[in-house]
Parts: C-alpha cells; sequence; structure tokens
C-alpha cells in the first residue's frame, strides 16, 4: 500500500461532491410544481385479509407510509402520524401504512399493531411488491403525500424528529379549499 | 484509466438522471395517462488499510482500491400497467490483482432486473423478475433482504387472481440473484434453479383462511455452474426438492385472539448419489391473545431436516460462492440473533406485552426454548443442545416526540451431553432518541454483545457491540458518530484497539463519522467516513459474515 496512490481518489470524492451539490440545487428549481407523478393503482391485503386498493381511497388526500417492525423511526414516527390522522380525517385525509415485513415475522406485526393501538389502515407487502414499485432502494420510513387528484405531491425518506410538523402543514395546505 | 477520465466518467454519470427528469405525459392514441420514474443512487467507496483477517490468514489483498457502484431504476406506469428495468454497474478503481486475491474484483455493466406487470383488483400478472412468498415463507420464501445485501428474484411468470372466495397464485422462474455480491464486491454467477409453484386460499368464513401450496426446486437442471463439493457448510446440496403443505388462519377470533398453523412435507433429493434421500418436514403454530392492555404471542415450530438452498458457482475460481436461501422459517428469536440451527429444532416462544392503562409505557418479557441437533456433529443425530433465550425490556414515550427503548437478554447454547461447543450470550440493545426543540434532536442507538464461546478445547470471553450517537435537525441533515469493536479475534475482553494476538495487526475497535444531508426531499446524500465493524451480520436466521470497512463512503439517492 502506498500513500501517493490515495490522494487522486480521495480528490475524486471531493469533486463528485461538489458535482452532486450543484446538480441537486438545479434540481431543486427546475423542477415544476405541475410535474407530480401520477400513483397508479395496487392492491394489498390488510391484517384481516381483506383487500384494499388505492383506488377505495377516492379522491382523498393520503399520505402513504412505509414501514417495518425492526424499524426504529418508524417506531417513532407512527404514533405521530397517527395523531396527524385523527386530527384530519374527517377532512378528507387519510393514512394508509403499509408493512414490509416478510411473512415469518407476522406475528410480530399483529402484536406491534395491537401494542401501539394503531387504528390506521395496516396493508402487508408481503413480496415488497409495492414498496419497490415506489421506493426500490427500500429505505425506511418512506412516505409519499398523495392530492386528491392521486398525484405524488411529496415524498419523505426517513423521518427526524420535527418532521412530521412540516408534514402536517403540507396536509392542511393541501386540504385547504 | 487515468484520473480526468474518470472525473469525466463520473460527471457524466451523475447529471445524466438529473437532466432527463420525471415527467408525466398521457399517450395520444390510448388517451391514458403515464407516469415515468426515476430512482438513481450512486455509491462512491475508498477502501483503505481495514487491517482485517480474511478466510485463510492476514488479509492484505483488500485494500487502497476505490469503486463507483450506480444503481439506476426506471419505471414506466400506465394506470395497472408497469414496466420496470433496473440497470446496475460497478467500476473498480485501482482494483486489487495481488496474486492473493483468489477471485478477482470485476468491472460489471449490465441489466439486472426487468419486470412487466398488470396490477388490477382480481388479477395480477408479473412477467420478468419477480419475488414471491408461500405460507410464512416456510415453504417458499423469495425476497429483498438489504441488509444481507441479498436480492434474489425468479425470473418468469407469476399469476394471481381471486375467483369468488379463492385465490390462486401460480409461478414459475429462474432464480436470478443479484450478480454483484454487495458484501464481497465479488460477482456471482447464476444459479439456474428452476423453481415453480401453486397456492390456492380459500375464505369460507369471514375469519377463517385455508391455504394449501405446493413448491417445486430443481438445482440448476442444464449444470451450468461447477460446484466445488457437495457438502456446504454442514449441509448436502439437493438435486430437487418438492415440498407440500396447508396452513389454517383464524384472522379474528371474537377480537380476542387470531391464531396460524402450517405444515409442510419436504421431498429431497441430494446431489452426492451415495447419500440417501433427506426428507424432512416443518410444523409451525403461531398465536396472538388480546387482553386490553396487555398481548400474550404464544409460536411452536418443530422442524426436521427442513432446509432448502442453492449455491452460485464455487469451483471455477472466477466467482464469488454464494448460498441461497429459498425459504426462511421463522426463528422464534430476535430478528438479528446467530441462530445456528433452523432446520432440526423443536421448541416455543412465549412473549408478554402489557402497556398499563394504555399510557407512554411498554414493558415486554419473553422466553423461547428448543432443543436441536448439535450442529458440532453432523454425523451424530442423537447428539443435541439446549438452546434458552430470555428478553425483557421497557419501551417509554416522553415529551410527546420522544422515545427510549431498552432490553436485555440472556441466550444460551448447552450440548445435553459432556462434549460440543457452548455458548452464552448477555445482551443488551438500546435506542433513544430525544427531542430538542421543535425540530431538533439527539439520538443515540447501539448493541452490545458480552459473549463466552467454549470450543473445545478452549474457552474465551470477547465483546461485540456497536453504538452510533447523533444529532439531527429537521427536515436538512443528521451528523454521526459511530464507535464499533469486536474482540472475538483476540480472545478477550480488552478493548484492544488493534491486536496482534495471532501475530498479524488486526483491527477490533473501529470507529467512523457519517452526515447525512437531504439536499431536498427527493435527493440525499450520505457520506461515510473512518472504519465500520464487519463480522457476522444475521436476518431471520440467516448470516453473512461482512469484512470490515476502512476509508471514505459517498452514496446519493435522487427519486425523480
Amino acid at each position: 500500500m502506498t500513500v501517493h496512490n490515495r490522494s487522486p481518489l480521495l480528490g475524486l470524492f471531493f469533486v463528485s461532491l461538489f458535482c452532486w451539490s450543484g446538480c441537486a440545487s438545479s434540481q431543486q428549481k427546475v423542477k415544476p410544481e405541475s410535474d407530480k407523478q401520477v400513483v397508479g393503482d395496487f392492491t394489498l391485503r390488510d391484517l384481516k385479509g381483506h383487500k384494499v386498493s388505492f383506488r377505495d381511497f377516492g379522491d382523498k388526500v393520503v399520505l402513504l407510509s412505509f414501514w417495518a417492525t425492526w424499524c426504529s423511526p418508524c417506531r417513532t414516527e407512527l404514533p405521530l402520524l397517527q395523531e396527524i390522522w385523527e386530527r384530519h380525517r374527517g377532512n378528507g385525509f387519510e393514512l394508509v401504512s403499509i408493512c414490509v415485513d416478510p411473512a415469518d415475522t407476522e406475528n410480530e406485526v399483529r402484536q406491534m399493531v395491537h401494542r401501539y393501538r394503531y387504528r390506521f389502515p395496516v396493508l402487508m407487502d408481503r413480496e415488497t411488491e409495492v414498496i419497490n414499485r415506489f421506493n426500490p432502494t427500500m429505505d425506511l420510513p418512506y412516505s409519499m403525500l398523495i392530492d386528491q387528484d392521486g398525484r405524488i405531491a411529496s415524498v419523505h425518506q426517513g423521518y427526524r424528529i420535527g418532521d412530521e410538523k412540516a408534514l402536517e402543514k403540507e396536509i392542511e395546505r393541501l386540504l385547504s379549499p | 484509466m487515468p484520473i480526468s477520465t474518470l472525473v469525466i466518467l463520473i460527471a457524466l454519470l451523475t447529471t445524466a438522471p438529473v437532466s432527463v427528469g420525471a415527467f408525466d405525459f398521457t399517450f395520444p392514441w390510448i388517451d391514458r395517462e403515464a407516469s415515468f420514474e426515476i430512482t438513481e443512487t450512486l455509491v462512491l467507496d475508498y477502501h483503505d488499510d481495514n487491517l482485517d483477517y480474511g478466510e485463510f490468514g492476514p488479509n492484505p489483498y483488500n485494500d487502497d482500491y476505490g469503486d463507483i457502484r450506480n444503481r439506476l431504476n426506471l419505471k414506466l406506469t400506465v394506470e395497472e400497467f408497469s414496466f420496470s428495468a433496473r440497470v446496475d454497474t460497478t467500476t473498480f478503481i485501482q482494483a486489487p490483482k495481488d496474486p492473493g486475491v483468489k477471485i478477482k474484483y470485476l468491472d460489471r455493466y449490465a441489466p439486472e432486473k426487468l419486470t412487466a406487470s398488470y396490477h388490477g383488483r382480481n388479477l395480477q400478472v408479473d412477467l420478468g423478475d419477480f419475488y414471491a412468498s408461500f405460507g410464512r415463507a416456510i415453504a417458499l420464501r423469495i425476497r429483498k433482504t438489504d441488509e444481507l445485501s441479498e436480492d434474489t428474484t425468479l425470473l418468469g411468470a407469476k399469476i394471481r387472481a381471486q375467483l369468488g372466495p379463492v385465490d390462486i397464485t401460480g409461478l414459475g422462474g429462474l432464480s436470478n440473484p443479484s450478480n454483484w455480491d454487495g458484501v464481497t464486491e465479488k460477482t456471482l454467477k447464476d444459479p439456474y434453479d428452476l423453481i415453480s409453484g401453486l397456492s390456492v386460499a380459500v375464505r369460507p368464513m369471514e375469519s377463517l383462511v385455508l391455504r394449501a401450496h405446493g413448491v417445486g426446486v430443481i438445482i440448476d437442471p442444464l449444470e451450468q455452474n461447477q460446484r466445488a463439493q457437495g457438502l456446504i457448510e454442514g449441509a448436502f446440496l439437493p438435486e430437487y426438492a418438492l415440498v407440500f403443505g396447508g396452513a389454517i388462519e383464524v384472522i379474528e377470533l371474537a377480537e380476542l385472539a387470531d391464531l396460524y398453523a402450517e405444515f409442510n412435507w419436504m421431498e429431497k433429493e441430494l446431489k452426492l448419489p451415495d447419500l440417501p434421500a433427506a426428507d424432512g418436514w416443518a410444523a409451525y403454530f403461531g398465536g396472538n391473545l388480546y387482553m386490553g392492555d396487555l398481548t400474550l404471542t404464544a409460536e411452536f415450530k418443530s422442524y426436521s431436516d427442513y432446509e432448502l438452498f442453492s449455491e452460485t458457482d464455487s469451483a471455477s475460481g472466477k466467482y464469488k460462492p454464494e448460498r441461497l436461501h429459498y425459504i426462511r422459517p421463522p426463528t422464534l428469536e430476535p430478528e438479528d440473533m446467530d441462530v445456528t440451527n433452523n432446520h432440526d429444532v423443536t421448541g416455543a416462544r412465549l412473549k408478554i406485552d402489557w402497556r398499563p392503562w394504555g399510557g407512554d409505557t411498554v414493558l415486554f418479557a419473553s422466553y423461547a426454548g428448543f432443543v436441536a441437533d448439535d450442529p458440532t456433529f453432523q454425523n451424530q443425530p442423537d447428539k443435541s443442545r439446549w438452546i434458552y433465550n430470555l428478553q425483557v425490556g421497557m419501551e417509554q414515550f416522553f415529551l410527546k416526540r420522544g422515545r427510549a427503548k431498552v432490553d436485555v437478554g440472556l441466550r444460551e447454547e448447552v450440548p445435553d451431553w459432556a462434549g460440543g461447543d457452548r455458548h452464552h450470550l448477555f445482551y443488551l440493545d438500546a435506542d433513544v432518541k430525544v427531542p430538542i426543540g421543535a425540530r431538533h434532536s439527539l439520538s443515540a442507538q447501539g448493541f452490545n454483545w458480552w459473549a463466552h464461546t467454549m470450543e473445545a478445547p478452549s474457552a474465551y470471553d470477547y465483546l461485540r457491540g456497536e453504538w452510533t450517537l447523533a444529532y439531527s435537525w429537521s427536515p436538512h441533515l443528521t451528523v454521526g458518530v459511530i464507535l464499533g469493536y469486536d474482540t472475538k479475534f483476540s480472545q478477550s475482553r480488552d478493548l484492544e484497539i488493534i491486536t496482534d494476538f495471532a501475530g498479524y495487526p488486526v483491527r477490533q475497535v473501529f470507529f467512523a463519522g457519517s452526515l447525512t444531508v437531504n439536499l431536498s426531499s427527493r435527493v440525499v446524500f450520505n457520506l461515510l467516513a473512518g472504519q465500520i465493524r464487519g463480522g457476522p451480520k444475521c436476518v431471520s436466521g440467516a448470516c453473512r459474515v461482512f469484512p470490515p470497512f476502512a476509508g471514505v463512503r459517498l452514496e446519493t439517492v435522487i427519486r425523480l
């Protein structure tokens, strides 16, 4: 191992860091609001075995939230999402959580849903069909806020304490006439 | 490759997806709105000297090189129809060429997954790459497990249809793992195993579901792989396997309980013809009892010769051999536990959750006990061992958005005879998140193992753990420090940073810094610098040994 061979590689990281920062900034500026993607339909089963399609939620504002039992930030975020859901569900908002636990840990899912008294819909994506469609990197938690026209208003990767405030403001903005 | 060329190449790679952008459009001839999505992940690694110890000794061959990995996911959706493709590329810079590197680091540029789907409410069809799961993953489990860098699909067709109260799933295809292995950074060859299956579920009553399923697996029927031996990690590679089974599920019993029972029979012919066929079976039962603030969970498993796996090319010397699991029966232990035998084992787990008065505190305890064939003595099936795992913990919500979870456990493996290996493990897991004002928070998360192992004739202790302390500013960034340690190599509880226990320098304490920046909600940037602990990582009973990392890692994820 020689020390002088390392410097070009380290230089490469800084060049690409600079490049990415520039690209991302310009991306934020040029992406117009009208570029929202349509979600399309999908069907999963809930914990009672009933089929639930995205279309079932009609023209509501929907937050799709992907989570798993082993995901620590998900455990912090979900009770806060439930509070937001309870505050706005009467105004045309729906929280749809999609659990990506595999089939072998389904008992854990049922236990967790009961323990925290989640009352919002919990859909099971055992074969990761839906998460792969919207979030192929499978980062958790991951959520998508969808407007009344079925278009993706925003996406949220990860959870930091405080994120729920900004999310609730977005929901209120979409719900406002 | 000159550095200037590389810089231009990276600039092209990074700007290409941004310049394309996401867009919606309408197909004029069918008047349907379509959506085109891009998810782009770019990882740049510089590998410094990780001071590791490889399979056969000190390992200086995986140091001082770089790699650029790109994963481009493309998706076109038109109502219920979707078409997706994933293209993976890997480029090595100064890839190790020492004679000690038996399996080369190979550049790779190839489409990895390709799928066309129709997902209607009562009919779903997937052509190309798809995931699949039957039962509680006991009969079949083909899915992505990022923690182990596993991403196996079946390349073929899957059809799922609902006809009144009957659900039918039929599938068939070739096993298709990701050909670039994220753990070793080597290339895997496709195993060309043929897998087919049929599952039928009937719901005669609202709360009752009956299932029957069958799975057939033929390992490499066209003999496309060279394999070094029939015995892989203490088990024999099958020629073919047939799995038949059924399940009964009571989804809700008077809002008080749910029950699930499944049984599978496995007929298996082994690759080595001199050996007798090793048929096996698996029985699983699980149920939850809900009593207000108290939840009681009981699970039982009994598996006998129940194992179904394959292996990629292991003898040509060009490709990295890797074991592929096609089933993953429940372990009934914490998900990250190293379960040495989940194929010849019988036992149960009882778990209690109590959330007093529905408040901010949750108390939980679980006890699992098993008797398993002793894996250290393959040819003496009468030798077995007892396994116990007791875990207690508490979770507390505070300050509206804060959360603290702590649990401790004791796991023991004790043979029922006067020989064999013994393992004693005391473990601690902690996860604390503290809000500081509206948008700032501190978090601490990690685990510690105090382990005692007796592998005749020696006995030793070791420590293993990893702790992350981080500050977050919502929604912009998280900055953290990571401390890891693993003293198994020196067989001691001393936290010696670099040990020369066997006459070679091996790192045992690891320190790194990390930065995550959300440049926008769709652009996330991660930077990691320092050392990260290697060693075994396990998920649902399957484990892989990761090499330690030392160097710099830059990762960006863009969703358009």
